[in-house]
């Protein structure tokens, strides 16, 4: 199966230095051999728990973290928001 | 000791939960700097946690069996002010704002943190060789693995340095590791436990399990951490499952099937021999042994690998250098933030899994790949349900070979996958299955025998498999030569 590791590589956001590519390219041939054996089976439209479907909440506002809390993991903040490049000029 | 009896011990008031904590972390700094299971070690927190148990208790408070018991947490769960990395040069420096929802539970039942265990990178692996902060020995045998991902978590147990301990299981990360270093490992059914905290890998098959030294301990700490939460939209809204009554189930008559795809070449003849014999020692107690097939069991692998991956790829997305985590030092715009980031942070399996994940579910791929895979899944899944209506459970060995070697998979990633063929197909199907030993290979490596259940059969898995720990007279856990 042909594939572009630079390009997957670009939509994962991830940088490939030369020697990386090649290498992750001759990886990725040999696990895309494994699951392109995968067979076509037909539709099966069986849900894994069809008795318990997923519910979703209330859209309801209650208290969560502090600010504080959040912003003690950031890597640079300031005046209680998140410094990042700029991104329009 | 057992954490069950270590939890009486405390209630008859033999032994106090600082002496308990305190033997633990005697052990650890006896033996940790071998092993390597943990990344963070709690210890004067510990003791506080152990010393405000001891008091409670001597005041007169009725606790919970689990209080004051020593337990250590895989590090992909979140614990509040206690750092957890995911063994990733990503979250190095992060310390948790919140509590899981297992952690929660655990610490107000009253439960003392030992610290947070080794694991491969974000749950990406089967040997816990993936790690970019620590590494970890099998305690039976130093120059071998403890299997992958919560390796950290079946070392420190199997070396004496934990009571109890949580893991994670996407594609057998907690059976696995349980398996190569003879401890007791359950994966629940999906959605029996809360994800809501736990670091996520692949939220359709992702589960927190139980790792112990006996099925007992394992079966208490599955108690304390499952049941719904609201918190989790894929927690299971069910009634809590009943304590493990021994007197209630009955291995005569039990159906145990056994798949005769889970014991083919790939398998290694000793660890075939083994649980082919565990069958037997349950056949002569009354069980009906019978051989089945799954057809499809072979094509798991390769679905697994598909869906988790692209699921993977879509949660570490979340990874960029923006709000927590690792930051690239230097960058010239937004996007070389991002590349550089993740680059520098992420290490070759998780690169590997994410570029496999954006590929199968990119345009031109995804029909071949993905939406293939999922048709797959549901065809596993159905094969079970109908290998459940002439079986009550099905046996199988953990893993294909006892443990390897460090560094002998590491060159080929296809060879480590392959570790995993007989537990991915639970985490495909959502379904409980436990790890319990059953045996030395000849070179004293512990091997694994697999038990898999209906959905939200754990009472049932817990039964045999402390039959199953009767007949041998007791699991024998902690490794020799330390």
């Amino acid at each position: 199966m042909e594939f572009d590791i630079r390009r997957i590589a670009k939509l994962a956001l991830l940088r490939l230095d030369d020697a990386q590519a090649e290498r992750f390219a001759a990886q990725m041939a040999d696990i895309l051999e494994m699951v392109g054996k995968l067979p076509e089976v037909g539709d099966e439209a069986m849900d894994l728990d069809p008795a318990h479907p997923m519910l979703l909440r209330e859209d309801e506002i209650f208290p969560s973290l502090s600010r504080e809390d959040i912003l003690r993991n950031a890597p640079q903040t300031e005046a209680g928001c998140f410094v990042v490049p700029r991104v329009v000029d | 000791m057992s954490a069950a009896a270590l939890s009486l011990a405390m209630r008859r008031g033999e032994v106090s939960s600082a002496e308990i904590t305190k033997s633990v972390f005697s052990r650890i700094h006896a033996v940790e700097d071998r092993i390597g299971a943990y990344l963070t070690l709690c210890e004067e927190r510990a003791m506080e946690q152990a010393f405000s148990i001891d008091a409670r208790r001597a005041g007169g408070e009725e606790l919970l069996p689990l209080a004051g018991i020593p337990i250590a947490i895989k590090d992909n769960i979140c614990t509040k002010g206690v750092r957890t990395t995911c063994a990733s040069k990503m979250l190095a420096h992060f310390v948790p704002p919140y509590d899981a929802t297992v952690a929660e539970k655990l610490f107000a039942a009253g439960a003392v943190l030992i610290g947070k265990t080794n694991m491969d990178e974000f749950a990406m692996g089967s040997s816990c060789e993936n790690s970019a902060l620590g590494h970890t020995g099998n305690p039976h045998d130093l120059t071998r693995v403890p299997g992958g991902s919560s390796g950290g978590s079946a070392a420190a147990l199997a070396a004496g340095e934990a009571v109890l301990a949580l893991g994670s299981d996407t594609g057998g990360s907690v059976r696995q590791p349980a398996s190569f270093c003879g401890v007791v490992g359950l994966k629940p059914t999906y959605g029996a436990v809360s994800r809501y905290g736990l670091v996520a890998f692949a939220s359709s098959f992702d589960q927190i399990g139980p790792l112990a030294r006996t099925v007992g301990d394992a079966a208490m700490l599955f108690h304390a951490i499952c049941g719904f939460d609201p918190r989790d939209a894929t927690s299971a809204r069910r009634k809590d499952p009943d304590g493990l009554n021994p007197s209630d189930g009955d291995i005569r008559g039990l159906r145990v099937g056994l798949p005769r795809e889970y014991f083919g070449a790939g398998v290694a003849d000793e660890v075939r021999a083994a649980v082919l014999s565990s069958a037997e020692k349950l056949r002569a107690e009354g069980a009906i042994i019978r051989e089945i097939s799954l057809p499809s069991t072979d094509a798991a692998l390769a679905a697994y690998y598909v869906i988790a991956c692209a699921e993977a790829s879509s949660n570490l997305a979340r990874f960029d250098g923006v709000k927590y985590g690792y930051r690239a030092a230097r960058f010239e715009n937004l996007i070389d933030l991002y590349e550089t980031t993740r680059s520098e942070g992420f290490g070759d399996e998780v690169k590997r899994r994410i570029m496999l994940g954006t590929m199968v579910l990119s345009t031109g791929y995804a029909d071949a790949f993905y939406r293939r895979a999922r048709r797959m899944q549901r065809r596993i899944a159905s094969e079970f349900a109908e290998a459940f209506s002439a079986c009550d459970l099905l046996l199988t060995p953990t893993a294909p070979t006892t443990a390897f070697h460090i560094g002998e998979k590491t060159d080929d990633p296809l060879r480590m996958y392959a570790a995993d063929i007989c537990t991915v197909t639970a985490n495909l199907a959502g379904l409980p299955a436990i790890s319990v030993p059953c045996g030395e290979s000849g070179s004293g490596m512990p091997i694994g025998i697999q038990l898999i259940g209906p959905r939200f059969s754990e009472q049932l898995l817990f039964f045999v498999a402390s039959y199953f720990e009767k007949l041998s007279g007791g699991f024998k856990c902690i490794a020799g030569g330390l």
